[in-house]
């Protein structure tokens, strides 16, 4: 099976069509001071079965279905730019900061995913016919997919909202930051096992041998891996062309350790993500590598992977009302309250514990990655992929107003308490 | 003064006269006590050649006490030095160690982690003891950073240095992060220009404030992990003494692993390190 010369026409048609129209939506959105990611993903909606599909088949099938060559290059591009995603969101990572935390910072961190995981855990495995489980005997694996599934933070989104709210640089950006960091560590360590779990039995491989080479991976990466690449930056910064050098070394480790969890039962973006955090720790790495990485991903292999989401699903047949409603509802009261009282009981105000609660209840892209991999791996049906979707866009679109009433709230009390001179 | 007890880890090493020698220096120039810890074993051999060292220095009889104890070094040293209350501990270390050797931790690192008083390193002591003409100081805001700049700047003046460096640390993490999406690298880049310039404003008043008017002040703001910023500027500025607060506890091997600022200074250190602690007082 190879790329015939009608197969090159529809796969670049397609790459171009689809980030024409990411770029166009995107764009539009930001207009209204929404996340680029949320028109990339509503082009995959208007391109795919929902719209396009359903209007002009006959388009729709020709850019995306006919050819099964090109469907498969295609399918390639989405694999690289998820495990790309993974490994910039890996990069940001600092871990001594998510291990090292202040006690309010800790309890919100603790609270940010043990209350959301603990009610997503219990809903889905007591009531899994409401989430429509896919296989009754994962039923326990489903419901700790729930369970990740809610008490997940997107870091980009938080950090872009604490940028636009100014609130960067202040000791709440600071702790809702490394809330996040901890949160997104901890949530795919989690998903790690669950898809090691389901890689088992499409593996072949024995369940001991899945954890115990992850556990191994882990280790020697974020312990070992992580010094020697430290000790290698400086001498890549000063030996080979910047930044040509060094982005190709992170993108071939990026590569190589996808294709070794990949190899090992675990999905390819886990190896791409550990990896991330070993590089984005080195001091060495300037900041400008990173931003330059950053714009490469998010700007061209990214809108491809969000755009395909809504090419695969048709987003109206498998729309569930009362399940978007249970998982909206979910995640607001999972999150909100299990950070909101984790900030509490780390001594913040009730403003600020608000601020941090809404802040950290965005789900962004980080959710809708995890639902994908479910959702490639049979672990969950497209109706409850599409609520996740949709709750992800939700909780996504939310947060920065939310937060903002209680920023405002903040300040007047704040001015209240001024005397007149 | 500055420091009133001076204790030194003394060695018969290579470095080791220059080193007592540096002391010395420090003990006229702070009118203060000297105790020297030597670990290890005290016989005939060992004795004489202390003798010769101590001769070859031109120590007086009467302005020293020598301590000799057995045991693990760092922790002798240590104990030693609490018990004898020194305030400065001086020793010599190794500008960088292996890999593995940092893991474990060399004697003077040790020292740096652990010590319950300020700690002196010199990397390159020599015989001639030249007095410090650039010194840098890292600046938290803490109150003790706080009062290590002023022991850095009473230093300064007594070593009669050229110029006194106050070094501001900056980092926001996970930054970069908001050029994705809808960010754009300008609005970040501004954005933190705009952050460095707020800091180079309050760190200017801050100086003001603590009124340092008899030596020349610089002052600098750098984007980036802490410790590691200053540590690259004091080699890039050839400044020679890099003058820390201590860490509020003491330093655990965590540390080293997800490294604490401080550590990436022990990692490969630049020029003479002090890391003042306040003496605890009675």
């Amino acid at each position: 099976m190879h790329l015939n010369s009608s197969d090159i026409v529809i796969f670049l048609l397609s790459i171009g069509i689809v980030l024409f129209f990411a770029r166009g939506l995107g764009e539009l959105f930001k207009r209204f001071k929404q996340p680029i990611i949320i028109g990339e993903i509503i082009a995959g909606i208007v391109l795919g079965p929902t719209i396009l599909g359903a209007l002009f088949p006959e388009y729709y099938n020709y850019l995306f279905t006919d050819s099964e060559v090109a469907s498969t290059a295609f399918d390639g591009i989405t694999v690289l730019g998820l495990s790309m995603l993974l490994l910039v969101l890996g990069l940001e990572i600092d871990l001594r900061l998510a291990l090292s935390q202040g006690k309010a910072a800790s309890l919100v961190s603790l609270f940010g995913i043990l209350f959301p995981f603990t009610i997503g855990f219990l809903f889905a495995y007591l009531f899994p016919d409401y989430f429509g489980i896919a296989d009754e005997k994962m039923r326990f694996i489903f419901a700790l997919f729930i369970g990740v599934a809610l008490s997940i933070t997107a870091l980009p989104v938080v950090a872009k909202t604490l940028m636009d709210l100014n609130l960067f640089k202040t000791e709440i950006g600071l702790l809702i930051i490394t809330s996040a960091m901890f949160n997104d560590l901890i949530g795919w360590l989690i998903f790690s096992i669950i898809l090691g779990t389901i890689g088992q039995q499409s593996h072949d491989l024995g369940m001991g041998f899945i954890i115990s080479m992850l556990f191994l991976f882990i280790f020697f990466t974020l312990f070992i891996g992580r010094k020697i690449i430290n000790y290698f930056i400086p001498y890549l910064e000063k030996f080979t062309t910047y930044p040509g050098g060094i982005l190709n070394f992170i993108f071939i480790l990026g590569f190589l350790c996808a294709a070794f969890t990949e190899y090992i039962g675990v999905h390819a973006i886990f190896g791409a993500f550990i990896i991330g955090i070993a590089i984005g720790d080195s001091a060495h790495l300037k900041e400008q590598t990173r931003e330059i990485i950053h714009q490469f991903v998010t700007n061209i292999f990214a809108p491809i992977f969000f755009v395909s989401i809504g090419l695969k699903v048709n987003f109206i047949t498998n729309f569930d009302f009362l399940l978007v409603i249970i998982f909206v509802s979910l995640a607001f009261i999972g999150k909100v309250i299990g950070c909101g009282l984790g900030a509490h009981w780390g001594g913040k105000s009730t403003d600020d514990s608000l601020i941090i609660a809404f802040g950290m209840n965005s789900h962004g892209a980080i959710e809708i990655i995890l639902g994908t991999i479910a959702l490639q791996a049979g672990l969950i049906h497209e109706r409850v992929f599409v609520g996740l979707v949709l709750m992800a866009l939700v909780t996504t679109i939310s947060s920065a107003p939310l937060m903002s009433i209680f920023v405002k709230r903040k300040e007047m009390s704040l001015l209240k308490k001024v005397p007149n001179v | 003064m500055i420091y009133t007890k001076i204790g030194l880890a003394i060695t018969f090493s290579p470095n080791g006269l220059a080193l007592l020698k540096t002391t010395l220096r420090y003990q006229k120039l702070f009118n203060a006590g000297l105790c020297l810890i030597h670990v290890g074993k005290k016989n005939d051999i060992s004795v004489s050649k202390m003798n010769e060292l101590l001769k070859e220095a031109g120590i007086k009889e009467d302005s020293y006490e020598l301590i000799w104890k057995e045991g693990d070094p760092a922790k002798t040293i240590i104990s030693a030095a609490e018990e004898r209350k020194v305030d400065l501990l001086i020793a010599g270390a190794l500008e960088k160690e292996s890999l593995v050797q940092y893991y474990i931790g060399s004697v003077a690192r040790k020292l740096v982690r652990e010590a319950h008083c300020s700690v002196l390193i010199l990397t390159h002591p020599t015989s001639d003891t030249k007095p410090f003409e650039k010194i840098c100081v890292s600046v938290d805001y803490s109150e003790s950073g706080e009062k290590t700049i002023k022991k850095a700047y009473q230093l300064a003046l007594l070593e009669k240095a050229k110029e006194l460096t106050l070094i501001r640390e900056l980092k926001i993490p996970a930054l970069a992060i908001t050029v994705s999406d809808s960010g754009s690298s300008k609005e970040t880049e501004k954005k933190r220009e705009q952050w460095l310039d707020e800091e180079e404003k309050k760190l200017d008043s801050y100086v003001e404030e603590l009124n340092l008017k008899e030596i020349k002040v610089n002052t600098v703001s750098l984007y980036g992990k802490q410790g590691y910023e200053a540590n690259n500027y004091v080699s890039e500025h050839k400044g020679d003494l890099l003058v820390l607060p201590s860490p509020k506890r003491k330093m655990k091997f965590f540390d080293r692993i997800f490294q604490h600022d401080i550590e990436f200074i022990l990692e490969e250190i630049p020029c003479a390190l002090l890391i003042n602690r306040e003496y605890p007082k009675e």
